[in-house]
This record gives C-alpha cells, sequence and structure tokens, in this order.
C-alpha cells in the first residue's frame, strides 16, 4: 500500500472530478484514464478513497455495455462528490487509521449507502416526528387510531433506519415500540415519549451532520425508556445498538395481547412481500442458470444469481429466518467466487446453486405454512449437508479466504447482508458484503464502497407498476361487466333505438365503444404473462432429464402471451403432468433415437399463442408418438370400450386421459401415456378448456390445451327454446344445422338421432330435457346445435339461435345449491338473466344412455326406448 | 306444592328468554291468509316484481334467478314452501331479498310473497314458543314463535331454515 499524504489524494480527486465531467460513455480513451485515475485514488490508500476502487471495478465491468456504462460514470461521479465532501471535511484524518478507530463519534454509512439516501431519510424523519408528536399527543386522550398510527410510523423508522445503519436510532426506536406496548398511556408515558421525540429531532441533526448522536441510543434508553415495566428488554434493546438487529417476527410475540394483532398483521404482510419477491428471484435464478447452460457464462448473469441470493439473505436476515439466511449466504459466497473467476460456474457448481434453490424454496414454503398457520417455524433437516457441500466447493479452489464463521450465529453477517438487501445494493458492493460476513466482525475496512450503477442488468424494460389489491381489481372488473350490460340494455331500449337523432345515435356509439375499450382494459388487468410457469417448466425438463439420463432440450415460445392470472397459476399442474409425460415416455432415449436417425437430443417445444378468442398451449414432442393400436388393445383389455369400431382418430387418442390409463412399460409402446393424464383432463375442463391431441407415430405427440382468455367471460351462442333462452359456450359448438327430414332417424320413440354426412349423433330436444312448453315440435323447422363434450358430439335441438355475443360469467347463488345441467348465469343485454349450459353434462347424459343401450344390445334383450333424460337424471 | 312451583318457574323463565331473544322489529308480509314475520336485519330490500328466468332441475319451490342490479340470485316462492298453491302476480307481489347465513356462508336470496305489509316491533311479552303440531307439521320448524301483534297473530320465520336446508338437500 503506498502511504500518501491527503494532499496527494485531493489532488488526484480533483483531477478525477474533471474527468468525470469529461468522460462520456462513447468516449473509451476518457472512461480509460477515468478508471486509471480511481484506481490511482483507490491505491492510496486514503480511508476516504474506497469508493474509487469500488468505482473503477463497476465501470471495468460494464465497459462492453455503452447504457449501463453512462450509469456506472453517473454513479462514479457521486462517488467522487462524496469522497471530496469527505475529504474536506476530515482533511486532517490519519490516513492509514481505519474510520472507527479515528472517529467513534462519526456516522459511517453502509457500504452500499450514499449521502444522498440519508438526507432522502433524514427529510422524512422530520415529517415524521410530526406525525409522532401527533400520535403520542392523541394517545395520551386514549383514542385507538392514533396509537396505530404512532407504532406504525415508528415502525417504519425503525426498518428505514435499520437500513441505513443509524443504529441508534433503530435501536431507540425498537426501545420505544416495547415501552409503549409494555405501558399504558398516561401524563408520565407522554412525556417520556416525547423526549424521546425530540432526541429523535436532535439525533436527525447529527446524522445531518454525519455524526452519531450526542447522546447515546443505549443512555437514552435507560434514562427514559428503562424505569418501564420492562426493564431488562429496554436493556436488550440498547444492547442491540451494537449490532443493529431488528426483529419484528420476535416482538409481537413478546408483547401484550391488546398490540399483537396488529403487529401481526404487519409482520405477516412483511412476510408476504418476502415470500413472493423470493420466489420470483428463485425463478430468475433457474432461469439464469439455463441461460448457462446452454450459451455460457456472462459476468451478468453470475451478477443477476449473487443479487438474487444476497436479496433473499438480507431481508431473510431482517425477517430473522436463520437457515434461509445461512443457505443463501453459503450459496452467494459460492458465487462470488464464480464472480471472481476463482470458481467456474458450470457442471457441479450449476447443479449445487440448483439445489440451493430448491431448498429455498422448499423452506419458504415451510415458512408460509408457518405463517398462515400462526406456529414457529420448524428446523430443517438436511440443510446442513447441502451447506457443506456448498461450502466445499467453494473452499475447494479458495486459498486465501479464511474459514466461513457460520453466519446464522454471526449477526453481523445478518445485518449488513439485511442494511445492503434492502437498498438496492450493487453487485459490487455486496460482494464487500458477502467477505464481510464470511469473515469476522471486525472487517470493518471495506466498509464505504462506491454506490454503483443501477442493478438492471442488460436492456431490461422495467415497467412503472403498482401493487394492488386483487379484490379491488376484481370488483372492478365485476363492475365493468356490469357496465357492459347497462350499456347494451340503454343501446337497445326500444325508446333510444327508435330516436333519430344523429347526435343521439353518435353518441351511443361512443358510449359503446369507450364500453368496450373498458371491458378490455379491465380484463387485461387481470392478465399475466404465461412467461413465470414456462421458467419452471424449463427447470422441471431440466431435472427429468437429470434423472431420466435422456438429453432433452426444452424450447419455449410466446412467453409473452398473456392469460387471466387464475388460469396462469391452474394451468402450472397440468403442465408439469404433460411434460413429464413427454419426457419420460414421449421421447426416446437418445440411443434409440438415433437408430432412428433422429438427433439425440430430443425436443420438447412449449409455446403459448392466441388463436380466435382462445389461448392455446401447446407442448409438442419429437419422441416416439402415440401408438394407436396398443392404446386400443390396452382400452380394450381393460374394458373401457368393447372395440375401436367406429372411433376416430381422436377419439382413440383421448382414450389415454381415461382415469388410470397406463399401458406397462415393456408390453406396449405408450409406456405409461396417461399417467396423471386424466388429471391434466379435468384441470383443464375446470377452466372451460379442451386439450386437443395430434400425433404422428414415430414423428412426436402435440397437445394442444385451447384455453378460454379469461375465466370471467365467455363467447356464447345465445339460444331460444321454446319461452326461454340459453346460452351454449361458444368453445363446445362444432356446428348448427337446420335438419333435412331424410337426416332424421329415431330408435323407438323417444331416441331420435341425427345422420350428419354419415356420422350418427344423438339429438336431444332441450325443451323435453327441461321440462319447456311451446318450442317447435317439428325439428325440420327449428335448429340443430352440434356440440361436443367429453369428446362425444351430440345434436342438441332448439328453436333458434338468436345472437352470438360475450357474456360475463355469474355464478347462479349459493341458494340454489347445484345445478344439473347448467353452469352458470349471465345478465342479457336486455337485463334478464340467461343460463349458460353445461354441455359436458348434457353430452355425457346421451352419452350414458348410448352405453346403457349397447348393454341392452350386447344382452340381446329387446332394445327398449330408454328416455335418455330419465337415465342422466338417475345418474 | 312448591316443587310444582318451582318448575312452572322454570318453564316460565325458558320461555322468557326465548322471548326476550326473538324480541325486536319484524317485517311482516302476507302469505294467502296468514301473516309471517322476517327478522328486519336479515331483509336487505324490497324489490317489484321482476321477470323470473326458470332454473331447469332446481328445487320445485325456487322459481328461478333474476337480476338484481348485475348479481344473479335465486328467487323462492314461499307458497310452494309451505304447501300452497304456487304465488299468483299480483299488484302487491313482491319480492323481499334476504341475507341470511348457513353454516357460516352468507346467502342472498329472494322470496316472492303476496304483499308487504309492515315493520312491527315485538314485546317479549308478545311473543310465545312456536306450537307444537306433532311430527306431521313439518312447516313448524320453521318458526321461531309466534307473536301477537294486537289482534292477528304473526309467524316468527326462521329463514335459514326455511330456504337453506332444503335448498342444499335438493342439490
Amino acid at each position: 500500500m503506498t502511504v500518501a499524504g491527503p494532499d496527494r489524494a485531493a489532488a488526484l480527486l480533483e483531477k478525477l472530478a474533471s474527468a468525470v465531467m469529461a468522460a462520456d460513455a462513447s468516449d473509451g480513451a476518457a472512461v480509460g484514464s477515468l478508471v486509471a485515475l480511481l484506481e490511482e485514488l483507490g491505491a492510496t490508500g486514503h480511508p476516504a478513497a474506497t469508493p474509487a476502487c469500488g468505482a473503477a471495478g463497476a465501470i471495468r465491468a460494464v465497459l462492453h455495455d455503452e447504457a449501463k456504462l453512462a450509469g456506472a460514470l453517473d454513479a462514479a461521479s457521486e462517488a467522487i462528490a462524496s469522497m471530496q465532501e469527505a475529504m474536506s471535511r476530515a482533511p486532517a484524518a490519519p490516513a492509514e487509521a481505519p474510520i472507527l478507530a479515528a472517529d467513534p463519534g462519526a456516522l459511517v454509512l453502509p457500504e452500499w449507502g450514499d449521502e444522498k439516501t440519508l438526507r432522502d431519510f433524514l427529510a422524512a424523519l422530520k415529517s415524521g416526528l410530526e406525525e409522532l408528536e401527533e400520535g403520542i399527543l392523541g394517545m395520551e386522550q386514549g383514542a385507538a387510531e392514533p396509537r396505530a398510527a404512532f407504532k406504525r410510523r415508528l415502525h417504519t423508522m425503525k426498518g428505514e433506519a435499520g437500513v441505513l445503519g443509524l443504529e441508534d436510532l433503530e435501536a431507540v426506536c425498537h426501545a420505544t415500540e416495547d415501552f409503549v406496548e409494555a405501558r399504558g398511556m398516561s401524563a408520565d408515558t407522554t412525556d417520556r415519549l416525547l423526549k424521546v421525540r425530540d432526541w429523535m429531532a436532535r439525533a436527525g441533526e447529527s446524522y445531518a451532520r454525519l455524526r452519531k448522536p450526542e447522546q447515546r441510543a443505549a443512555a437514552l434508553v435507560a434514562e427514559v425508556l428503562a424505569p418501564s415495566s420492562s426493564p431488562e428488554r429496554a436493556v436488550d434493546a440498547a444492547a442491540a445498538a451494537a449490532p443493529p438487529h431488528p426483529d419484528p417476527s420476535r416482538a409481537p410475540a413478546a408483547a401484550p395481547a391488546t398490540s399483537k394483532v396488529e403487529r401481526d398483521a404487519e409482520t405477516v404482510s412483511l412476510f408476504g412481500e418476502f415470500l413472493s419477491e423470493s420466489a420470483e428471484g428463485l425463478n430468475r435464478v433457474d432461469q439464469a442458470l439455463m441461460t448457462v447452460e446452454s450459451e455460457g457464462v456472462t459476468p451478468d448473469t453470475v451478477n443477476g444469481l449473487f443479487r438474487v441470493f444476497h436479496t433473499v439473505k438480507g431481508t431473510a436476515g431482517f425477517l430473522d429466518l436463520d437457515e434461509v439466511v445461512s443457505l443463501a449466504h453459503h450459496t452467494e459466497t459460492m458465487l462470488n467466487k464464480c464472480r471472481e473467476n476463482e470458481l467456474e460456474l458450470a457442471g457441479p457448481v450449476i447443479d449445487l446453486v440448483f439445489d440451493a434453490t430448491t431448498g429455498l424454496r422448499e423452506m419458504l414454503e415451510t415458512v408460509r405454512v408457518a405463517i398462515e398457520a400462526g406456529t414457529a417455524f420448524p428446523r430443517r433437516e438436511g440443510l446442513a449437508g447441502l451447506v457443506h457441500r456448498i461450502e466445499e466447493a467453494t473452499e475447494g479452489r479458495a486459498t486465501e479466504e479464511t474459514p466461513i464463521a457460520s453466519p446464522t450465529s454471526n449477526p453481523e453477517a445478518i445485518a449488513t447482508a439485511n442494511v445492503n438487501a434492502i437498498s438496492t445494493s450493487s453487485p459490487n458492493a455486496t460482494s464487500n458484503a458477502a467477505s464481510n460476513a464470511t469473515s469476522t466482525s471486525t472487517a470493518t475496512l471495506t466498509s464505504t464502497a462506491a454506490p454503483k450503477p443501477a442493478e438492471e442488468a442488460g436492456p431490461v424494460k422495467l415497467k412503472d407498476t403498482i401493487k394492488v389489491d386483487l379484490e379491488r381489481v376484481d370488483s372492478l372488473v365485476e363492475m365493468i361487466g356490469e357496465l357492459v350490460v347497462v350499456e347494451s340494455m340503454v343501446v337497445n331500449a326500444p325508446e333510444i333505438s327508435q330516436a333519430s337523432s344523429v347526435q343521439v345515435r353518435n353518441c351511443l356509439g361512443q358510449l359503446a365503444k369507450v364500453t368496450r375499450d373498458l371491458q378490455d382494459v379491465g380484463m387485461r388487468m387481470r392478465m399475466v404473462p404465461v412467461a413465470g410457469v414456462f421458467q419452471k417448466m424449463a427447470r422441471l425438463v431440466r431435472d427429468l432429464s437429470r434423472k431420466s439420463g435422456k438429453q432433452v432440450r426444452l424450447v419455449t415460445s410466446g412467453e409473452s402471451t398473456e392469460m387471466d392470472r387464475s388460469m396462469v397459476e391452474q394451468i402450472a399442474d397440468p403442465l408439469v403432468h404433460m411434460i413429464r409425460n413427454s419426457c419420460d415416455h414421449g421421447l426416446e432415449p437418445s440411443d434409440v433415437r438415433e437408430k432412428a436417425g433422429k438427433s439425440p437430443v430430443g425436443i420438447i417445444k412449449l409455446s403459448a399463442y392466441h388463436e380466435g378468442g382462445s389461448v392455446v398451449i401447446e407442448i409438442a414432442d419429437d419422441g416416439r408418438g402415440l401408438d394407436q393400436a396398443a392404446i386400443v388393445k390396452k382400452a380394450v383389455e381393460r374394458g373401457l370400450i368393447p372395440s375401436a369400431d367406429g372411433m376416430s382418430e381422436a377419439e382413440i387418442n383421448s382414450l389415454i386421459f381415461a382415469p388410470g390409463f397406463s399401458t406397462a412399460a415393456k408390453v406396449t409402446e405408450i409406456s405409461g401415456r396417461g399417467v396423471g393424464m386424466d388429471v391434466v383432463k379435468r384441470n383443464i375442463e375446470a377452466m372451460r378448456g379442451r386439450v386437443v391431441i395430434a400425433s404422428t407415430l414415430g414423428k412426436g405427440t402435440t397437445f394442444k390445451l385451447v384455453l378460454p382468455l379469461t375465466l370471467a367471460i365467455i363467447d356464447g351462442m345465445l339460444v331460444a327454446c321454446g319461452n326461454e333462452r340459453y346460452i351454449i359456450p361458444t368453445l363446445s359448438i362444432v356446428e348448427s344445422i337446420q335438419p333435412e327430414r331424410k337426416m332424421l332417424v329415431s330408435l323407438g320413440k323417444t331416441n331420435e338421432m341425427i345422420n350428419l354426412r354419415g356420422e350418427i349423433l344423438p339429438l336431444l330436444r332441450l325443451d323435453r330435457l327441461f321440462g319447456l312448453s311451446g318450442a317447435k315440435a317439428d325439428p325440420t323447422e327449428a335448429l340443430v346445435v352440434v356440440v361436443e363434450g367429453v369428446g362425444r358430439r351430440i345434436g342438441l335441438l332448439v328453436d333458434e339461435v338468436v345472437t352470438q355475443q360475450q357474456v360475463v360469467i355469474k355464478s347462479l347463488g349459493e341458494g340454489l345449491g347445484r345445478t344439473q345441467f347448467i353452469s352458470g348465469a349471465a345478465i342479457l343485454s336486455d337485463g334478464r338473466v340467461g343460463l349458460i349450459l353445461n354441455v359436458e353434462e348434457i353430452a355425457g347424459l346421451v352419452h350414458r344412455s348410448r352405453e346403457y343401450l349397447r348393454e341392452r344390445v350386447a344382452q340381446s334383450s329387446p332394445p327398449e326406448a330408454a328416455p335418455p333424460h330419465n337415465e342422466g337424471a338417475r345418474a | 306444592m312448591s316443587t310444582a312451583v318451582a318448575k312452572d318457574t322454570t318453564v316460565n323463565t325458558a320461555a322468557n328468554d326465548l322471548a326476550a331473544q326473538l324480541a325486536g322489529k319484524y317485517m311482516t308480509f302476507q302469505l294467502a291468509e296468514e301473516i309471517y314475520g322476517l327478522e328486519i336485519l336479515k331483509v336487505r330490500e324490497i324489490i317489484g316484481l321482476m321477470d323470473i328466468t326458470r332454473v331447469p332441475k332446481a328445487a320445485d319451490f325456487v322459481r328461478g334467478v333474476i337480476n338484481l342490479r348485475g348479481k344473479v340470485i335465486p328467487v323462492a316462492d314461499l307458497r310452494l314452501k309451505f304447501g300452497m298453491d304456487p304465488c299468483q302476480a299480483t299488484e302487491q307481489t313482491v319480492i323481499i331479498v334476504v341475507q341470511y347465513a348457513v353454516g357460516g356462508r352468507s346467502l342472498t336470496m329472494g322470496i316472492l310473497v303476496d304483499q308487504v305489509l309492515e315493520v312491527l316491533q315485538i314485546e317479549p311479552g308478545q311473543i310465545e314458543p312456536p306450537p307444537s303440531l306433532g311430527e306431521a307439521a313439518s312447516e313448524a320448524q320453521f318458526v321461531l314463535g309466534v307473536g301477537k301483534a294486537g289482534d292477528r297473530v304473526v309467524f316468527l320465520l326462521d329463514i335459514g331454515k326455511v330456504l337453506g336446508g332444503d335448498a342444499s338437500a335438493s342439490a
């Protein structure tokens, strides 16, 4: 280390300041000289110059990317400015001495921290203090709301102070929380709280001068808050000032019952956010690892991985989830090695990271369960093994690093991680944090790293989003649905449609357009891209490929296709089954593939796209395809069908959806296809979608999941029958025709059928099924709507098709209990309620009676007329 | 002697408790010749008769569903429930929208009645326990108590039992 006087450092800084002004992201030479200067400055060893190294590193890391480089330069100029300030403030500080030793009263910001954040916080603190004072005074009057507001404010302040490393303020907030909870309101309490408030104001001023408060937290707590009913807790809190260790999960447990609920709700919401953010992060990890495997390592991906684990660790530390912290920390340490090129991110290391994400996911799930059940977090078995393996991998090529102390028992690690993660920490700063965490708590020398460029690596377009309560969105969507109905009622009202005024008609046209647009927007509010689910599948394929020893590549497309949020959730489960099937049974082992002249790497294509008004998710493999002969054979064996006579290819293929339809591995080539397929079909049908199979023997199989865009709206055909009108979902309509006399055949009096281009379909009269009066008796005057449900087509005889329209599905109301043949209701344009037919149930009814007939034929008894609806009603 | 008095007191206490519990405001309405009362807190609103969409295969006493400002709710014909002739639409026929809880779920349903009368305050002293009509009278189980308002008799209905039990049983 070059020992240089502050003068040299200051001179360098001055040069730097002008260099950073001159440097432009597109100007390589200027940037180069800037980096050189920064490094030189860093090498002076001046305590205030530490950010320089960081800034130099950051610029170096992003040299190839102009966009990010600009960000890095900005950050560097900020760093330079803060260094200048630091030097002018303490020009006499001895260069070799660590800051802490030099001036115990000086405030040391965490290494990620910059003054701007602090100033922002202090500004917020001022207004916060006013709120606090209001709360304190309000509380004296015994009102509940100010008390709650006070506690919320205090809690937030504590968290922010913790993030910024303002240990004293944090400790005082914490002690005050305890104090308020432990004591009822009295004039004395108010006095004490006001004293605390005043201290906070003073502390804020000290912090603004980058000094620690003159009266330290411990002193204040002892003086003002300690004589409360729980002195030992106050001491505890004061002790916490040394290693800041906010502990929201423990505090409520110890708090008196009166305030427990509120704190709990807060903690629970903290956990909720943590869980969902971590889950998202882990998904990104999966994806990034997948990219690494296919395209190799880039610094960006490693940084990305690192950040995720770091964030998880930080927040988990804040929430006191020691085990999560431990695992995340070790993984992070390992990734840090990768980043410093001491370890190669490949093979076993990738596997370890995968294992770590799996472990974390499981732990987070346990946390979720524990939170929901309100129980303590269970310890996790087998974690030590994984941690140890990661440690070994990390240590394997690490020589200079000291052995890793258990980070969970090291509050410093948690604290450092915590403050880092909560701020949007930069890669370099976090690496410092990581190495800090691994060494002992004296390692604070590197603690003022430069603020770094925004962490969004690569050309990521981050859209501005807000989190909105799902309930609100739902009620908005519901109201839009109602608006659509009312709008069409208004437009179609006879009084209005007779109005001849052009102006009125124009207005109505405008109203209709706006309403439609609004409906679109409303629907889109619940839409999310399927990318998240696809990522999970990528992970699944990878795992399956490892397990089965087959080489499988997943090709995805259309990840940005959007679907209703709840459907995206529901689609995951069936997809897992289908992908598993494709991997296990659809794709052949590599040697078999090679013999068949295919590439040894099996390909599964997962794509999503829009088709008409539906979303299609397609899972295609280039495997062996479905062996129809084998399926038929198995189905006959199992008694599912008497024979394949008259069955279409699609019908045979859909046999694999029969419950428990699974053929033994060696006997047929379709081994096991159908495991879980029953589940798939059910799930998809529950979403009012359908599954279409296309398969060519030897070439592969394609499953198409055709799903409605949203669960709330369907395309329907409004049909009239007698005096009633019903809605048939367009999805299940094949065609509609006006039958000719010669097409109609009838077995007995009630078993009518229609001969549709050679295909004999059962014909069901809706009026008879529902007991309606006034329907057209002669089928040739009426209309046959051919519908498809449970893989069967039937003809449904109705009077006429009124119109086709989109309807908002409503439940029939629970008071009715379960209704037969009706799946829901919708408000029609005239304001009446229209019922939506459950085509599956109706088709199943006739299907069953056909089987019934077949049995009768088999028993060679005379084919009696079996009234279909009676049969169904009994079933 | 003293035992008899004590017993009498017990019975009276039980009856008084019941009466005290049931006392309050009731929305009274008419079905055929009789007057019934609904706890006012369970009545959400009263709407005029509107188009009712018949629901096939639903329970007999369910007339169908209506559109209550965008919400679909079932409508029951109480006359059918009580074994009378179906309700014939008149000028006075209305739908009372009730909200009640069955098994922890809150249900909204419309009930079709001949005529709405008034809101009555029924005091504990005006309430008697439901009459014991024997096993055969299944309708008696729907009655919480019998209120006396002047010379009129008001059957205080347990609407949850009237609508809830059977609707789910018929599903």
